[in-house]
C-alpha cells in the first residue's frame, strides 16, 4: 500500500515513514501543503496522512482542494488541536478519520487499515474474495481456510489486488506501488512474483485469480 | 426591585410637573380673577353713588332725591341693585325702589370724602356696600350726609363661578394635551433608545455582530466605545484560541515523537505512564483554555446545524457501527453562545454516545420553562450501549476517570463537558435510558424569550 505523509516537523516525518515502512507501506512524504497537494495530483496513493497545521497551505484546505477535484482516496488528518471544532471542520472539509497527537503507532496503523479495507469495500476487518481470504491485521492469508505463507511483496501483492478487485492494475502502477520512488524498477520482477503469487493462491489452477492482460496488465477477479 | 424604563420615568416626572404648574396656574389667575372682579364691583357701586349724587339737591336743609332714578334697576324689586342716603345719625332720609328695608347693619364711612366698602346682610341675602360721607353747605348750614350704594353679593359670585367653570375646563383640556404632546415626543426622542436596546439584542441573539453607526450623538459615544468592546473582546478571542492552538501543536507534536520513540521501550511502565499523565494535563488544559462560556456578545449558535455537522462527522469516524441516529431539534433553534462550545459539548457527548452504542442514538433538545418559569435549553442523549451505575456517574466527571477501557478517547471529554455545562450557568444530569444505555440531560439557561417580548413590546 502506497501512502502519502505530509508532516511539517522534520522528526516526526522521518519517525513516521520509518515506522510505516517497517509496517510494510510504501510511504512518500512531504512536508508543506502546497507540495503536498502537488503529490497528491501527480501519483497516485490508496491514502494520505494529513497533519491540518502546514506551513504554506493548510492541511484543511489541501484536502478541500483534492475533494473539489473529485479525489476519492481516503484521507486521515493529524492534529495537534483536539478541540471538537478542528475534528469537525476537518471531517466534513472531506477527511475521513482523525487521529489526535500524540498517537500511538499501533492506532495509526489499525485507522490507516481500516480506512484502507473500507476504501475497499470491506467491512471487517479480514477481507475476502471466493476461497481466497485476508486479515490485515494479523496479515495472514488462508486459500480454502488453509494458511499460505507469503513473502513482504507477495503480501504487498495480494493485498493490493484484494482492496482493488476486479480493477486493471499495469505493471507500472503495481511497480510503483510495491517499490520506493528512489528504487529502480524491473517490470520483470512484477512477473516474476504475480507467478509466485499465482502458484501460492491457487496450486491446483482451478481458480485463476489472476488474469493477465496482453499489454495492459493485471486483473484479480474471482469468477 | 427593577427600576422602571427611561420613558416611564421621565413621563411621570413630567406629568407630576406639568400637574404642580397647571394648578399654581389655576390658582393664581383664580385669585386675580375675584380680586379683579372686586375691584370692578366697587368701582361700578361708587359710579352709581356719583350718579345719586347727581340727581340729589339740598333746599333750605332739605334733601331732595327723585323717586324714579336713571338706572331701571334702582327702581326694580329685587334687581340686587340699591341706594340709600342716611343722615348724620345714620337714620334713613331716603332709598330706592328695588329696597324696602335696609339692612340691620353697615359700616359706614368716617371721614368726609372717603369711600368704605364692606358687606351687609339683608336676611339671608349678602351684599357688598360702598359708603360715601359728603358734606354740604346750605346757607352758611353744614349737612352730612351717607350716600350708600349695593350690591348682591349673589351676581358678583355668579361671574367667578362662570369663569371657574371655563377656568379649570380649559387647564384640564391644556394639560391633557399636553401630556399627549409629551407622551409623542419622548416615544420619539427615546427611539434610538429603544433602537439600542434592540439591537444589543439582536447582537445576543448572533443576528449582527456589531452595532450600526448613525446614533445620535449623545448615544454614539457610548455605541462606538461598545463597538470597540465586542471587536476587543472577540479578537482577544481569537487570538487566545490561536495562540492555543499554537501551544498544542509544539507541545503535542513533541508528544508524538516521544510517543513514537517510546515503542522501542515498551518494557518501561513507569515512563509510559508518566508521558500518558503529561499528555492528559496538557490534552485537559488546552481543552479547558478555549471555552468560552458567556460572551460579552456571542454570535448565536444555530443548533441544528451544529448539531447536523457533529453528526456527520461521527458517522464518517463510526462508518463501521452503522448506528441509527434519531434527532429532534427544532429548526430555528438559536442559542446565544459560542459555536466552538457547542461542537465541543456535542462532539463530546455523541462521541461518547457513539462509542458505546450497540447501533441507536437519541437525542432531543428543545427549550422547555421550568416551575419558577425560566426558560431552560434542554438537551438530551441517550443510547443503547451498557450504560452505567450510580457510582459510575458520579465519577464519570471527574478528570481521567474512564468507565472502562473501551474505545480510544483520552477520558476527559466528558470533564470538558462539566466544565462548558458550568461556564455556561447549567446543570448536567445522568440517567439510565430507556434504551438500555446512558443518558445524558443538561440544561442551559435560555434567554431569548427575551427578544421576543421586546419585540413585541
Amino acid at each position: 500500500m502506497k501512502l502519502l505523509l505530509i508532516e511539517d516537523d522534520e522528526i516526526l516525518l522521518a519517525q513516521l515513514e520509518s515506522n510505516l515502512t517497517k509496517a510494510g507501506f510504501t510511504v512518500d512524504c512531504c512536508q508543506d501543503g502546497e507540495e503536498g497537494l502537488y503529490r497528491s495530483r501527480e501519483f497516485v496513493y490508496d491514502l494520505a496522512i494529513i497533519d491540518i497545521g502546514l506551513p504554506k497551505l493548510s492541511g484543511i484546505d489541501v484536502i478541500k482542494q483534492l475533494r473539489s477535484e473529485k479525489y476519492t482516496h481516503p484521507i486521515l488528518i493529524l492534529t495537534a488541536r483536539s478541540s471538537w471544532q478542528d475534528k469537525v471542520h476537518g471531517l466534513n472539509a472531506g477527511a475521513d478519520d482523525y487521529l489526535v497527537k500524540p498517537f500511538q503507532f499501533e492506532e495509526l496503523i489499525a485507522r490507516v487499515q481500516a480506512m484502507l479495507r473500507r476504501a475497499g469495500g470491506y467491512a471487517s476487518n479480514v477481507l475476502e474474495q471466493g476461497p481466497i481470504k485476508l486479515n490485515i491485521e494479523t496479515q495472514e492469508v488462508w486459500v480454502n481456510e488453509i494458511p499460505v505463507k507469503l513473502t513482504a511483496f507477495e503480501h504487498k501483492l495480494v493485498q493490493y489486488f484484494m482492496l482493488h478487485p476486479q480493477r486493471v492494475a499495469s505493471k507500472i502502477v503495481l511497480a510503483d506501488y510495491l517499490y520506493d520512488e528512489e528504487v529502480e524498477r524491473d517490470s520483470n520482477v512484477i512477473e516474476v512474483i504475480v507467478a509466485r503469487l499465482r502458484q501460492k493462491l491457487d496450486p491446483d489452477g482451478q481458480l485463476k485469480p489472476i488474469e493477465t492482460l496482453r499489454g495492459r496488465g493485471y486483473r484479480f477477479a474471482i469468477k | 426591585m427593577k427600576p422602571e424604563s427611561l420613558r416611564k420615568r421621565f413621563f411621570a416626572n413630567s406629568m407630576v410637573v406639568t400637574f404642580v404648574v397647571m394648578l399654581i396656574s389655576v390658582f393664581v389667575i383664580d385669585i386675580s380673577y375675584q380680586d379683579e372682579l372686586e375691584r370692578t364691583a366697587r368701582d361700578k357701586l361708587r359710579l352709581h353713588i356719583f350718579s345719586v349724587l347727581s340727581v340729589a339737591h339740598l333746599a333750605e336743609g332739605q334733601l331732595n332725591v327723585p323717586v324714579i332714578l336713571q338706572n331701571p334697576r334702582f327702581n326694580t324689586e329685587q334687581s340686587g341693585l340699591w341706594a340709600a342716603i342716611l343722615d348724620e345719625q345714620a337714620s334713613k332720609l331716603w332709598r330706592s325702589l328695588s329696597i324696602d328695608e335696609l339692612p340691620q347693619k353697615i359700616t359706614l364711612s368716617q371721614k368726609l370724602g372717603e369711600l368704605h366698602y364692606d358687606n351687609a346682610q339683608i336676611g339671608n341675602q349678602s351684599f357688598l356696600t360702598a359708603a360715601y360721607k359728603i358734606a354740604w353747605d346750605d346757607q352758611g348750614t353744614l349737612y352730612t350726609f351717607h350716600f350708600i350704594s349695593a350690591e348682591n353679593d349673589r351676581l358678583i359670585q355668579g361671574d367667578v363661578q362662570r369663569f371657574r367653570f371655563w377656568l379649570i375646563g380649559g387647564f384640564i383640556s391644556v394639560t391633557f394635551i399636553l401630556l399627549a404632546c409629551q407622551f409623542f415626543v419622548l416615544r420619539f426622542a427615546f427611539r434610538p433608545i429603544y433602537l439600542l436596546e434592540e439591537e444589543i439584542l439582536s447582537l445576543e441573539h448572533g443576528d449582527k455582530n456589531a452595532l450600526s453607526a448613525n446614533y445620535p450623538a449623545e448615544l454614539s459615544g457610548v455605541t462606538q466605545n461598545l463597538n470597540a468592546l465586542i471587536d476587543k473582546e472577540y479578537r482577544q478571542r481569537e487570538r487566545y484560541r490561536v495562540s492555543m492552538a499554537d501551544l498544542a501543536h509544539s507541545l503535542k507534536t513533541p508528544m508524538a515523537i516521544i510517543s513514537g520513540e517510546m515503542v522501542n521501550y515498551s518494557e518501561n511502565k513507569i515512563l509510559q505512564d508518566a508521558i500518558t499523565r503529561i499528555d492528559n494535563s496538557i490534552e485537559y488544559q488546552l481543552r479547558r483554555a478555549v471555552i468560552s462560556g458567556h460572551n460579552l456578545v456571542s454570535k448565536g449558535v444555530h443548533i441544528k446545524q451544529v448539531l447536523n455537522m457533529v453528526l456527520a462527522a461521527l458517522q464518517k469516524i463510526y462508518v463501521d457501527k452503522s448506528i441509527n441516529v434519531q434527532s429532534t431539534v427544532q429548526d430555528e433553534l438559536v442559542f446565544s453562545g459560542d459555536e466552538n462550545d457547542f461542537l465541543e459539548l456535542f462532539g463530546n457527548l455523541l462521541d461518547n454516545a457513539f462509542k458505546y452504542a450497540q447501533n441507536q442514538i437519541v437525542v432531543n433538545i428543545h427549550v422547555q420553562t421550568t416551575s419558577d418559569n425560566k426558560q431552560v435549553l434542554e438537551i438530551i442523549i441517550e443510547d443503547d450501549g451498557v450504560g452505567f451505575t450510580e457510582s459510575q456517574s458520579i465519577k464519570i466527571f471527574n478528570r481521567g476517570q474512564r468507565i472502562d477501557s473501551l474505545g480510544l478517547g483520552q477520558g476527559i471529554g466528558l470533564s470538558v463537558v462539566f466544565d462548558l455545562v458550568k461556564n455556561y450557568d447549567g446543570i448536567i444530569e445522568t440517567n439510565s435510558s430507556k434504551l438500555g444505555g446512558a443518558l445524558f440531560k443538561i440544561m442551559l439557561p435560555h434567554n431569548l424569550n427575551n427578544i421576543d417580548s421586546t419585540k413585541k413590546a
